[in-house]
């Protein structure tokens, strides 16, 4: 192993040790990252890397480069429809008239987030949304709302006919969430590793193609932060290929959704 | 018909007989008892009342001579006259008694005769003996009393207490003989029971013995050798229709079962090996069998269902075990695969990005090409022209060649005129140096003369032959110069057309490239979407990766579960 492929090692470790973020999926992006450097510089970025805080740009351009976006409006939709059809109408009736909470945690460029007020909007509850994610600039491209019909795979392969109601036009094909839905959300970034500042008890938490991108140590922290913003009838739903190892506050609602997880109340209600 | 009925039936028999013999003699003793009561009543109304009214009767008649001594003794008239009234009432008192003894007992006539009397003659003397006391007269009183009202009294005070003491052992002797009667009776009655509770009793053991005990104890033999595990015996007794026939059948019953617990004893070994069995498959290890070739009856089908149950998980979880495994190779491939086709993607990307900028940068090149061409298609213009001024110089050129030629010819005639003067010249030179020769001494500064002028025609005509050369020359210059102007402007001609056609190349070249340019920034347009999509499908395709990540994961667990058991 070289030094250059030394420092990357240890960048990793570093990352891991910060965001959580999982080693076998950083290497390519992390030697991207990495690639039009000498060994020497390598190792000099690593060693800044080490002693630089956080808020250091060095740090702000590597968590930009290591993080995959890919989110889209209405994602994973069975799930939604069974939260639109079976779980929000419970949770409303809960809350007695108060406003609903919900957290979108790793909400990346916000199509979730907002897809989430879209179901509010449409079920009738009236609730607020905390959209957090780790990128900065995703969470202020977000806060824009604003999206391109560009080719290929974006935000909108999913969008059901009847949400175009949410969006307005603007100039050179870009669709803006309309400004009432986007007053129901506010953003944060926020590292999942920690809990979040100020705590919340969200009715509902939405932690979807997240942890996929965390190690297994890790995850253990990002429960933590999960349940740490949740109280008994919180709701949370996961993404298909993930499952909550080192917690048993959630359980599964139903044995035909079990990627829709609740902290059952007392009394098994 | 005996040996059908009931042993209750059998004991309620004689138990009845027995009851039944009970109840008639208490009846009996009842009778007697209840006859006897009567005897004794009839005696107490009767002879023991007429014996109390008897003493009574004396007692009142023994107080009445007290009361009238009491009264022979006062003095005063107060007193006596009280006792007198004391007396009176004490004497009307005799005559119910009296009454009522000679209805109880009439025979007792005298007695009472002398009550009567003596109660008379006590009624008659009370008023003229108070009277005989009221005057004071004691004495007389006294004397009047003993003569007239005393003397009836004793006798029959007598008669009574007599009457009283026959009434008592009369009373007596009824009762003893009434005693006597029924101690009799009850003698003969428990006598008699004796003997009739002796035969029923007899009669119940005969019955017990034979009817119960005795099959009893064939049965007790039998169910003690079955107990022993021999159940080889006959049991006539089933056949029964009591309570033995019901334990015989039992017994019949205990007796298969005993077969079967036989069955089940010796098989004891048979279940703990499948017990085992049991619990080895519930400890996950799903490769033990029941050994079936020693088994026989429900222990061999419950084995052969065991080993279909265990063969059954085993197959199933060693299918389920084979498609976790072939799941977990299968994620870990796609995985594999997926992380290729995201490091693919984003080569791709980078390569689409590296196209974008080739293309900018031949959109470049071409813009420069098509401004080139431009240039040159103005140069071109203006080479023709220079070339047809090219084609118009050379003709000039080759005129002027000509006119070379013509004058070279020309010079060529008159050197060849001379060279035939200097070689004339040469050769007079030759002869006067042959004529200063012979001339001698004074010819000799001519031959000085004719060698110098030999020599100047030698020059001569060497000049001359070199002028004929260098004109020569000249003319095959000026020819190959005429030939080379006329081949100057043949090329001038056919470059000219060159130049032309060239231009017009290069104006369609132009064209082309301005085509290419619009279809080159189309092209770029079209590559930069291509690269938003790769980008699209390079995060995508990363994402997979992760998930497939934790799909390869979930399977490995799965495996881990499924290789918990042991299979076969």
């Amino acid at each position: 192993m070289s030094a250059g492929d030394a420092a990357i090692q240890s960048v990793m470790a570093l990352i891991e040790a910060r965001y959580g973020l999982n080693p076998r999926l950083q290497h390519d992006r992390l030697s991207a990252f990495f690639a039009d450097r000498s060994a020497l510089q390598r190792q000099n970025l690593a060693d800044h890397l080490h002693t630089a805080p956080e808020t250091d740009s060095v740090w702000q351009a590597l968590i930009e480069a290591m993080l995959v976006h890919e989110t889209f409006f209405f994602r994973h939709n069975d799930q939604l429809a069974v939260v639109a059809r079976d779980i929000l109408p419970v949770l409303r009736q809960r809350a007695l008239g108060k406003p609903l909470q919900l957290w979108c945690a790793g909400c990346s460029t916000g199509e979730e987030a907002y897809t989430l007020a879209f179901l509010l909007r449409d079920t009738g509850c009236t609730g607020k949304i905390l959209a957090s994610d780790l990128s900065p600039e995703s969470v202020a491209e977000a806060v824009a709302g604003l999206y391109r019909r560009k080719p290929g795979l974006n935000s909108f392969r999913a969008l059901p006919e009847a949400a175009w109601r949410y969006f307005e036009a603007v100039a050179g094909d870009g669709w803006r969430v309309m400004p009432e839905v986007r007053a129901m959300v506010s953003f944060q970034v926020h590292n999942l590793m920690r809990t979040l500042q100020p705590p919340l008890a969200a009715d509902l938490i939405s932690c979807r193609n997240t942890m996929i991108y965390f190690s297994d140590d890790s995850r253990r922290h990002v429960e933590a932060s999960l349940v740490a913003a949740a109280k008994p009838g919180t709701v949370l739903l996961l993404g298909p290929a993930e499952r909550l190892r080192y917690t048993d506050v959630f359980v599964p609602m139903t044995d035909a959704h079990p990627q829709i997880l609740h902290w059952p109340l007392p009394g098994g209600a | 018909m005996f040996r059908s009925l009931k042993i209750r039936e059998k004991l309620l028999f004689p138990i009845g007989l027995l009851i039944a013999v009970l109840i008639g003699s208490t009846y009996m003793l009842v009778t007697e008892l209840s006859r006897t009561t009567k005897t004794f009543e009839s005696l107490i109304q009767t002879e023991l009342r007429a014996r109390f009214i008897s003493k009574d009767l004396s007692a009142i008649l023994s107080d009445s001579g007290r009361l009238a001594n009491l009264m022979l003794l006062q003095r005063e008239a107060a007193d006596f006259t009280a006792t007198a009234d004391r007396l009176r009432s004490y004497l009307a008192l005799i005559q119910p008694r009296r009454d009522e003894l000679g209805r109880l007992a009439p025979h007792k006539a005298t007695a009472l005769e002398k009550v009567t009397l003596a109660l008379v003659s006590m009624e008659k003397s009370l008023q003229p003996t108070l009277d005989l006391k009221l005057a004071r007269d004691f004495e007389g009183a006294a004397a009047y009393w003993a003569a007239n009202g005393r003397s009836a009294l004793l006798p029959a005070l007598n008669a009574m207490n007599e009457a009283a003491d026959q009434l008592q052992a009369a009373a007596a002797k009824a009762v003893v003989d009434q005693v006597d009667e029924v101690n009799e009776l009850v003698l003969d009655l428990v006598i008699g029971l004796s003997a009739v509770i002796f035969v029923i009793a007899a009669l119940a053991l005969l019955i017990v013995l034979r009817g119960v005990v005795a099959p009893i104890k064939r049965l007790t033999a039998k169910i003690t050798q079955l107990s022993g595990g021999d159940g080889n015996f006959e049991l006539p007794e089933a056949e029964r229709g009591d309570e033995l026939g019901a334990m015989g059948r039992a017994l019949l019953v205990f007796r298969e079962n005993a077969e079967k617990i036989k069955v089940a004893m010796t098989a004891e070994a048979v279940t703990i090996e499948i017990g085992e069995v049991i619990a080895q498959a519930a400890r996950n290890d799903l490769t033990v069998r029941v050994n079936l070739d020693n088994k026989t009856g429900f222990l061999r089908n419950i084995g052969a269902q065991i080993n279909q149950l265990v063969e059954g998980s085993n197959n199933t979880l060693r299918d389920i075990g084979l498609k976790t495994r072939q799941v977990a190779v299968a994620v870990a491939e796609a995985s594999a695969a997926v992380g290729q086709v995201s490091g693919g993607a984003r080569v791709q990307n980078n390569a689409v990005g590296q196209v974008t900028q080739s293309l900018t940068e031949s959109a470049k090149a071409i813009r420069m090409v098509s401004t080139s061409a431009n240039v040159a298609n103005e140069k071109g213009v203006l080479a023709a022209n220079l070339v047809e001024r090219g084609r118009g110089s050379a003709e000039d050129l080759s005129r002027i060649v000509e006119k070379v030629a013509q004058n070279s010819r020309k010079i060529s005639q008159i050197t060849q005129v001379i060279a035939g003067i200097a070689n004339r010249t040469h050769i007079l030179s030759l002869n006067a140096a042959i004529e200063a020769a012979r001339a001698g001494e004074h010819g000799k500064g001519f031959v000085v003369v004719a060698q110098e002028v030999g020599k100047l025609a030698e020059s001569a005509a060497q000049n001359a032959q070199q002028i004929t050369d260098i004109v020569e020359q000249a003319t095959a210059d000026a020819a190959a110069g005429h030939t080379a102007s006329m081949l100057v402007k043949q090329t001038m001609e056919s470059i000219a057309g060159e130049v032309s056609e060239t231009s017009q190349m290069i104006r369609s070249i132009a064209v082309a490239m301005e085509e290419q340019q619009a279809i080159v920034s189309q092209i770029e347009g079209n590559v930069t979407e291509l690269r938003g999509i790769a980008s699209g499908n390079a995060v995508a395709a990363e994402e997979i990766t992760a998930t497939m990540i934790q799909l390869s994961q979930l399977a490995d667990d799965q495996r881990k579960q499924v290789d918990q058991f042991k299979t076969q």
